[in-house]
C-alpha cells in the first residue's frame, strides 16, 4: 500500500456540485460538498436512498465528473483532466468496489484480479503474481479458477476487493459493498475492511449498513446532496460495535 | 505484453461466451471473402496457362485451316513461306468422324500427326503415349468430359481404337470450344450428345476416315519471327471472307478463347464480391451495433478499472478484427477449392490451370479488407462505447428519450405493435438504414 505520513489530505473536494437534467426535471445529486480525507482515514458515507452518496464516490474516483467544484485526488486535482489522464490515475491510485460486484463473468476469478495490472502494463508473470498473493489475502485461492457465476456474493465480493487492491491503490472507494450480502456475508466483509483499515488504507464507504459505518473513524451523513453531520468516531465506537459483530475475540 | 495478453483473453473469452453471434459474423464475412477470392484468382486465370502450354507444345504463332481457302488450296500451301514465317508444321489432315466411347457420342476432329515430333505444334502427352497405328490420344478436357482414361476402347466411325494417351494442345482452342476459330467440318444433320473433340491419330488412320461426303481439311501452323505480329499478319494474309469460319487464326485469339472459358464467372464474381463485401459490411455493422449495446457493462468495467477510452475500444474491436482474420483464411480457402469448378474447362492447359494462381498479394487483399469490413463497422460504435460516461455504462440504466409534444400526440393514436416498431427504428435509425441496406 502507497501509506505514508504525511498529513496532506489524499482526497479533497471543494464546492462540489452535480447536476442531472435541466429545467424543471433538474436534480442536484451533489450541492456544494466540501471533505477532505486524510491519507489512512477510514470515512463512512451514509443516507437515505437518492441523497447523492454514490455520485459523491463516483466523482471522488474520476468516474464521472462534477457540474462545478473541484475534485483532488493524490495531489492532482482531476476533474479538469483529460480521459485518458483520468484513466492513468484512477488505474494507479484508485480501487472500487461495488454493491454489484462488477466482475467480468467470462473471467476466471484469478484473471479477474488480474485484469487491473495486465492493463497497468505490468509483465503477465508479475500480474499473475500479485493476484495469486492477493486471492490468499482475501482466501479465495482454492475458487481461483471458478467463474464468477459460480461463487456466491460474499465470495464475489470479496473477489472484486482483490481486484480493487491489483494495483496497490491509495484509495479504495466501496459503493455500498455489503448491499448485496447476507450477514454472515457481511461480517466477512468487515472482518476484511478491518485487515485494510489496520493496513493504512484510505477508504472512503458508501454504506446503508450501521454496523460498516461503525468500522469507520469518521461518518459522513447526506441529505438531498449536502453534508448535514461530519462526525469523528470514537475508538470505542468502533472496538464495541467490533466486539459486537465478533470482530475481537 | 500483458495488455496484449488481456486483449486477446477478452476476445477469445467473448467469442467463447458468445458463439452463435461469432459464427453469424464468421460466415458473412467468410462468403463475402471467398466471393473476393474467386473474382480475384479467376483474373487471369488463363493467361499464363496458355503462355506455358504454347512454350511447352512449341505451340504455333498462327494456325491455318483449310476449310477458310475453299478450293483456293494453292494459296493454302504457299502459307508456309510466306515471308515472316520461320518454320511451320503440317499441314496436318484432318477428319470429322463420330466417336463412341462408354455409351455416348460426340463429333471428333481426328487429326492425322506422324509419330515424329513436329517442329512447330507438337501436343505434349500428359498421360501415356504419343500416337501409334490402332491408337489415339485425347485431348485432356475431352477425355475428362467423356471419363476416357488410357487403355480405354473407342469407336471411331465404327472402327475401334484404343486411347493410346492424353495430351494438350496451343493451336486448338480447348474444349469444348474446338470449333471457336478455325470451324469445324462434317455432316451438319449429326445429333450427338457432346460438343466436337479433338484427337490425334496416325496419318494413315486420319486419311483412312475420310469419305466423298465427309472429306479430309488440313491445318497448318506456323511460326513467325515476331509472334507479337500475328494478328497483322493473320489480317494480311487472311482470304476474302466466304460466311465461313475464319481461316487463319492468331496464337493471341486462341489465348483469348481460353479466357473466355472463365470470363463470364469473372464478370459475374467480381462485382458480386464486393456487393457481398458491402453486405458483410453493413451485417457486421448491425450485429456488432447490437453486441457494443450489451456490452456496455464491460465497457464501463474495464474504464472502471483503468482502461483508457481508447483501450476500451481496442478491445471491443480485437475480437472482431479475430473474426475478421479468421473468416479471412475460410474466404481464402472456400474460393482456392471453388476455383477449380468454375474453371474446370481450363484444364486443357497445362500446369492444372483450373487451379487458382494464389499469390501474396491476391492473399493479403482479402486479409486487409476482411479486416476493413470489420473495422469499419465496429469502429464508431466502439468508440461511440468507449466515449460515454463510466458510471453510465455500469448503471447500464435506459436512457430517457428526448420526445417532442407533438409526437406523443401522434404516437398515441398508432396500433401498439406499429407503434413499438416504429420507436425502435427511431432509436437505431444508423443500424435500422445498415438493415435496410442488407435487405436490398
Amino acid at each position: 500500500m502507497k501509506v505514508s505520513q504525511s498529513q496532506e489530505p489524499v482526497v479533497r473536494a471543494c464546492n462540489l456540485r452535480r447536476d442531472f437534467g435541466r429545467g424543471e426535471g433538474l436534480v442536484r445529486a451533489v450541492d456544494g460538498a466540501d471533505l477532505d480525507v486524510a491519507r489512512g482515514e477510514t470515512v463512512a458515507v451514509m443516507g437515505p436512498s437518492g441523497c447523492g452518496k454514490s455520485t459523491l464516490l463516483h466523482l471522488l474516483g474520476g468516474l464521472d465528473r462534477p457540474t462545478a467544484g473541484e475534485v483532488w485526488l493524490a495531489g492532482q486535482r482531476i476533474d479538469q483532466m483529460s480521459e485518458r489522464a483520468l484513466a492513468d490515475l484512477r488505474r494507479s491510485e484508485v480501487g472500487f468496489v461495488f454493491q454489484a460486484f462488477q466482475l467480468m463473468d467470462e473471467l476466471t476469478v484469478l484473471e479477474n484480479v488480474e485484469l487491473p495490472a495486465l492493463l497497468a502494463g505490468r509483465s503477465p508473470r508479475s500480474a499473475r503474481n500479485r493476484a495469486s498473493e492477493l486471492l490468499e489475502r482475501v482466501e479465495m485461492t482454492q475458487r481461483s479458477g471458478h467463474l464468477p457465476t459460480e461463487l456466491s456474493g460474499g465470495q464475489r465480493q470479496r473477489v472484486a476487493i482483490a481486484r480493487a487492491l491489483a494495483n496497490e491503490p491509495t484509495v479504495i472507494l466501496a459503493d455500498e459493498p455489503t448491499g448485496n450480502l447476507d450477514s454472515a456475508a457481511t461480517t466477512d466483509m468487515l472482518r476484511l475492511f478491518d485487515t485494510l483499515r489496520a493496513s493504512g488504507l484510505t477508504l472512503i464507504i458508501v454504506t446503508h449498513d450501521e454496523r460498516v459505518a461503525a468500522t469507520a473513524d469518521r461518518l459522513i451523513s447526506m441529505r438531498d446532496g449536502a453534508f448535514v453531520d461530519d462526525t469523528r468516531l470514537a475508538d470505542g465506537t468502533t472496538r464495541s460495535l467490533s466486539k459486537l459483530i465478533g470482530l475481537e475475540d | 505484453m500483458g495488455r496484449l495478453l488481456l486483449i486477446s483473453r477478452l476476445a477469445a473469452r467473448d467469442v467463447r461466451r458468445r458463439p452463435a453471434q461469432a459464427a453469424l459474423l464468421l460466415v458473412v464475412i467468410a462468403a463475402a471473402m471467398a466471393a473476393l477470392t474467386l473474382g480475384l484468382v479467376l483474373h487471369g486465370v488463363t493467361a499464363n496457362p496458355y503462355a506455358q502450354t504454347k512454350a511447352e507444345t512449341a505451340g504455333p504463332d498462327v494456325v491455318a485451316s483449310s476449310v477458310g481457302y475453299g478450293s483456293d488450296q494453292r494459296r493454302f500451301a504457299a502459307l508456309a513461306d510466306t515471308p515472316g514465317v520461320v518454320a511451320h508444321g503440317g499441314p496436318f489432315p484432318v477428319a470429322w468422324p463420330v466417336l463412341t466411347a462408354h455409351g455416348v457420342t460426340a463429333d471428333v476432329m481426328a487429326e492425322g500427326r506422324e509419330q515424329a515430333p513436329a517442329a512447330v505444334d507438337q501436343p505434349k502427352v500428359l498421360q501415356g503415349t504419343w500416337v501409334h497405328s490402332g491408337g489415339v490420344v485425347v485431348e485432356r478436357a475431352f477425355a475428362n468430359a467423356l471419363d476416357l482414361h488410357v487403355g480405354d476402347q473407342v469407336s471411331v466411325d465404327g472402327k475401334a481404337f484404343r486411347v493410346d494417351g492424353i495430351a494438350v494442345t496451343a493451336a486448338v482452342p480447348v474444349y469444348s470450344q474446338v470449333c471457336f476459330y478455325g470451324g469445324c467440318s462434317g455432316p451438319p444433320s449429326r445429333s450427338l450428345q457432346f460438343d466436337t473433340g479433338l484427337i490425334w491419330l496416325t496419318q494413315p488412320a486420319a486419311r483412312a476416315l475420310a469419305t466423298p461426303a465427309n472429306p479430309l481439311t488440313h491445318y497448318l501452323s506456323l511460326r513467325l519471327a515476331d509472334p507479337a505480329s500475328a494478328p497483322t499478319f493473320v489480317q494480311k494474309h487472311q482470304p476474302p471472307s466466304t460466311n465461313g469460319p475464319a481461316a487463319l487464326t492468331s496464337w493471341q485469339s486462341l489465348s483469348a478463347a481460353a479466357a473466355t472459358l472463365v470470363s463470364q464467372e469473372q464478370n459475374v464474381l467480381s462485382p458480386a464480391s464486393w456487393l457481398l463485401c458491402l453486405l458483410a459490411l453493413a451485417t457486421v455493422a448491425v450485429v456488432a451495433g447490437g453486441r457494443m449495446d450489451e456490452q456496455e457493462r464491460r465497457v464501463g468495467l474495464l474504464k472502471a478499472a483503468g482502461a483508457t477510452p481508447s483501450l476500451a475500444a481496442i478491445v471491443l474491436l480485437a475480437e472482431h478484427l479475430m473474426i475478421a482474420v479468421c473468416a479471412a483464411a475460410a474466404g481464402l480457402a472456400a474460393g482456392w477449392l471453388a476455383a477449380p469448378l468454375l474453371t474446370s474447362p481450363g484444364a486443357s492447359l497445362i500446369g492444372a490451370p483450373g487451379s487458382p494462381a494464389f499469390s501474396v498479394p491476391i492473399v493479403l487483399l482479402v486479409v486487409i479488407v476482411a479486416l476493413a469490413v470489420a473495422t469499419a463497422s465496429t469502429l464508431v460504435p466502439a468508440l461511440r462505447a468507449a466515449r460515454v460516461s463510466t458510471v453510465r455504462l455500469l448503471a447500464g440504466t435506459a436512457r430517457p428519450p428526448r420526445r417532442q409534444a407533438w409526437l406523443i400526440r401522434l404516437s398515441s393514436g398508432l396500433p401498439v405493435p406499429l407503434l413499438l416498431g416504429l420507436r425502435l427504428v427511431a432509436r437505431r435509425p444508423r443500424r435500422s438504414l445498415l438493415s435496410g441496406a442488407s435487405f436490398t
